[in-house]
């Protein structure tokens, strides 16, 4: 997709999020939709006025105020991000403020929305200032909007599922890079600027980029300042974000070639991401999804090690527009629809090669549930060759 | 400045004994215990969020990844530390901290630290104690900090951020020492992206190369904003080819958990007004500078040099302030603030404004003296 494509593509998904979510204000009866959203960005966390806005808010707090009938407004901080605010979004009217809380008030206030029918949604991330403004922004009690956003933002739209595949892109870039340049002698730190700045180039907005690497890993962490050496595990777990919307694909690869301990750990993980991928299809519960790959390890003899510490849980969605289904986890109650994407990740310890990252970014499809990476986890050699 | 928040600090992450050591923090202990005991404190509950780590930093060291962590401080007891993220994490936080011998991990990152905050101040002190709250309100969610206020009904509750503040806001020596190096990156790092754009580099490359040299020097989190696409800073959010006919480069990174900035111009030394004019701001603030002088007389000074006086765009982007391990912290320079300077705190001072329709940026960092300023 070219640049211009590209940015037609997100403009017409934007018209589209608001007039989705137009709808879902006129049934419910409301004059207009406070849609609140934080510059405390989170990888794991969604931020529904950049969703809907397509702008990446720099100050605290952002809003979008969508009209049952009517242009919706984009209320900014700081003012001179304005210029920015037009090009970025696909609101039209944009009011940039330096005291948000103010601005929002005025707005409200100039567009005769005072005395209207209201619903917040976003007041969990608000800051404080925003928190303590919202009870007098209105005449009347604001109702919670948050339901009428997930109505709509629960599954990715076409647009997107694309930014989450050229995220994949990226990240498969980013992890070919650390395969090219890790050497014994260099730190962690300077392998982590080094694959952090290709991507970046190669269009991430952000990215939730942990490397790290030991002889016997026991997680993934960020950079130290520790030297490679032969023998090194090196653990990738490489997040970009492309316009806000993150993928993650988690690697592993040894300086040298791996032992038979190391791979046969190894390949207990990436059996068991193999049979998670195989069990997610639309209608499946994420705990069946989690208890194949746990009954697979256990089976292995790591039972012990299918929990806390030695792992935290199989897979998790991410930002921007909708965080289902969550965790991939044992105790989820969610069940899995068309449009979900999460990364799938049985990355966990084993006593005998320490702590491996195995996985991929996966979306539900109408059929099944495709991975997007262009090749399946396996441990690699630092010198690039596929040795598992 | 206000600048893009990154999801993860995912540059260097090093507690490094040799700038910072453990005695270091012994000796902040003992004087916020002794700041509890002037302000009649029995216990103080200290949130420190990713995003405004200063005031966990001040007292543990380390930077939460994401989302909060905290500090539970008794008079004798404690410290101790509260993190939201999982066993998992532990034996990683323990290299990033001196308090190794007490942390203690909440439920969730996303949920607030109220149970076991209050676990921890039940083992010291009863019911009915003084307990000061440091950040909470602004580093947890409302709902969290809610949640927080609730669990301590059965304490006196009173706000302790200007306890810690007065504490933070005068820099000790191994700060500075903190504060120096990362001047030093955030100097280089604009250095390389002016040499990148004089090779021919577009703009977004540019500050993509100042991004990634403030990395290999060794900031754990970095922030850079620069003239993209007009006469305005913006962060880069897509690679482009667009070169415009100069670059304006900002740089915020944080080492050590301190941070500095530094700016950058390929118009110094030429003849444009929006950057003489920045650069004579700035020096009128730091001439203005010293103890016992009110913030808003360097404002003031600054509107005598900017294009737009009182209402240049420069006061939009902010004339900067405190600075140490929050990249805002207090005082800050504004029209009209009273708040009056102090030996050893540090001024991150700044001015960015537009004449003839293009950008111009100056920045300088200070220490506060018994004398004056010094630049640090």
């Amino acid at each position: 997709m070219t640049g211009e494509s590209r940015d037609t593509a997100r403009r017409e998904a934007g018209r589209a999020r608001i007039e989705a979510l137009r709808r879902q204000v006129q049934e419910r009866e409301l004059d207009v939709l406070l849609v609140l959203g934080t510059g405390r960005h989170h990888f794991i966390g969604a931020n529904h006025a950049w969703w809907l806005s397509g702008l990446r808010n720099l100050g605290r707090d952002a809003a979008v105020l969508l009209p049952s009938d009517g242009e919706p407004v984009l209320v900014t901080a700081p003012s001179w991000d304005e210029g920015r605010a037009r090009r970025r979004s696909w609101v039209e009217d944009v009011v940039a403020v330096d005291d948000f809380a103010t601005g929002l008030a005025d707005v409200i206030r100039t567009r005769g929305w005072r005395g209207a029918r209201a619903a917040v949604a976003g007041a969990a991330t608000a800051s404080p200032e925003v928190t303590n403004a919202l009870p007098a922004l209105f005449d009347a009690a604001a109702a919670d909007g948050d339901d009428a956003v997930l109505a709509v933002a629960s599954t990715h739209d076409a647009y997107a599922i694309s930014c989450i595949e050229r995220a994949v892109e990226i990240a498969e870039a980013g992890y070919r890079h650390l395969c090219e340049i890790a050497r014994p002698g260099m730190k962690e730190f300077e392998l982590a600027a080094e694959c952090d700045g290709h991507m970046r180039e190669l269009g991430a907005d952000d990215n939730f980029l942990l490397i790290s690497a030991s002889q016997h890993n026991l997680a993934v962490h960020a950079p130290t300042d520790r030297e490679l050496s032969v023998g090194d595990i090196i653990l990738g777990e490489i997040s970009p974000s492309v316009d806000g919307q993150f993928a993650q694909i988690c690697r592993s690869a040894i300086i040298g070639e791996p032992d038979e301990r190391q791979l046969s750990a190894y390949e207990v993980l990436r059996e068991g991401y193999q049979a998670g991928l195989e069990a997610c299809r639309p209608g499946v519960p994420v705990k069946e999804v989690a208890r194949v790959i746990n009954d697979l390890i256990s089976a292995r003899g790591y039972a012990k090690y299918c929990k806390p510490p030695y792992m935290r849980t199989r897979g998790h969605a991410m930002g921007l527009g909708t965080l289902a289904p969550a965790d991939i986890s044992d105790r989820s109650e969610v069940v899995l629809a068309p449009g979900m994407a999460f990364v799938l990740h049985p990355n966990q310890y084993t006593p005998e090669a320490g702590y491996f990252l195995c996985g991929d970014q996966v979306v539900i499809t109408q059929d099944g549930a495709r991975a997007l990476s262009s090749a399946v986890p396996s441990l690699d050699a630092i010198s690039g060759a596929v040795v598992a | 400045m206000i600048t893009m928040h990154n999801v993860l600090k995912r540059g260097r992450t090093v507690w490094d004994r040799g700038v910072l050591p453990e005695d270091e923090y012994v000796e902040r202990v003992r004087l916020v215990r002794e700041a509890m005991a002037q302000a009649g404190l029995d216990g103080l509950v200290t949130v420190g969020h990713t995003a405004r780590p200063g005031n966990f930093t001040y007292l543990s060291g380390s930077v939460p990844p994401l989302g909060w962590m905290g500090i539970v401080l008794g008079r004798e007891a404690g410290p101790f530390l509260v993190s939201g993220g999982g066993s998992r994490e532990v034996p990683f936080l323990r290299t990033q901290t001196w308090l190794i011998d007490d942390i203690r991990t909440s439920r969730s990152l996303f949920h607030g630290p109220a149970a076991v905050v209050v676990e921890a101040l039940g083992e010291f002190m009863p019911s009915g104690g003084r307990v000061g709250l440091v950040g909470a309100r602004e580093d947890l969610t409302p709902v969290a900090h809610a949640e927080l206020l609730d669990a301590l009904r059965d304490y006196d509750v009173v706000e302790g951020d200007a306890l810690l503040g007065d504490l933070r806001a005068v820099k000790r020596p191994r700060e500075q020492a903190a504060q120096r190096r990362s001047l030093e990156i955030a100097r280089r790092a604009v250095d390389a992206g002016l040499e990148a754009w004089e090779r021919g580099a577009s703009t977004a490359s540019a500050l993509i190369a100042t991004e990634k040299a403030a990395r290999l020097g060794g900031c754990r989190d970095v922030r850079v904003l620069g003239n993209l696409d007009g006469e305005q800073l913006a962060p880069v959010e897509e690679p482009g080819d667009t070169r415009g006919d100069h670059l304006v480069v900002y740089v915020a990174v944080e080492h050590l958990g301190y941070w500095a900035q530094a700016s950058g111009d390929s118009d110094a030394g030429s003849a444009n007004p929006a950057a003489s004019a920045a650069r004579a701001a700035v020096e009128a603030m730091t001439g203005a500078a010293g103890p016992a002088v009110a913030v808003g007389d360097l404002a003031a000074a600054a509107a005598r040099e900017l294009p737009g006086g009182e209402g240049d765009v420069a006061f939009s982007y902010g004339l900067g302030g405190g600075i140490g391990l929050d990249l805002s912290e207090r005082p800050e320079v504004r029209p009209g603030a009273s708040a009056t300077l102090r030996p050893g705190e540090v001024l991150a001072l700044q001015a960015f404004t537009v004449a003839d329709g293009r950008l111009g940026g100056a920045t300088e960092t200070v220490r506060v003296d018994a004398e004056g300023v010094t630049l640090l």
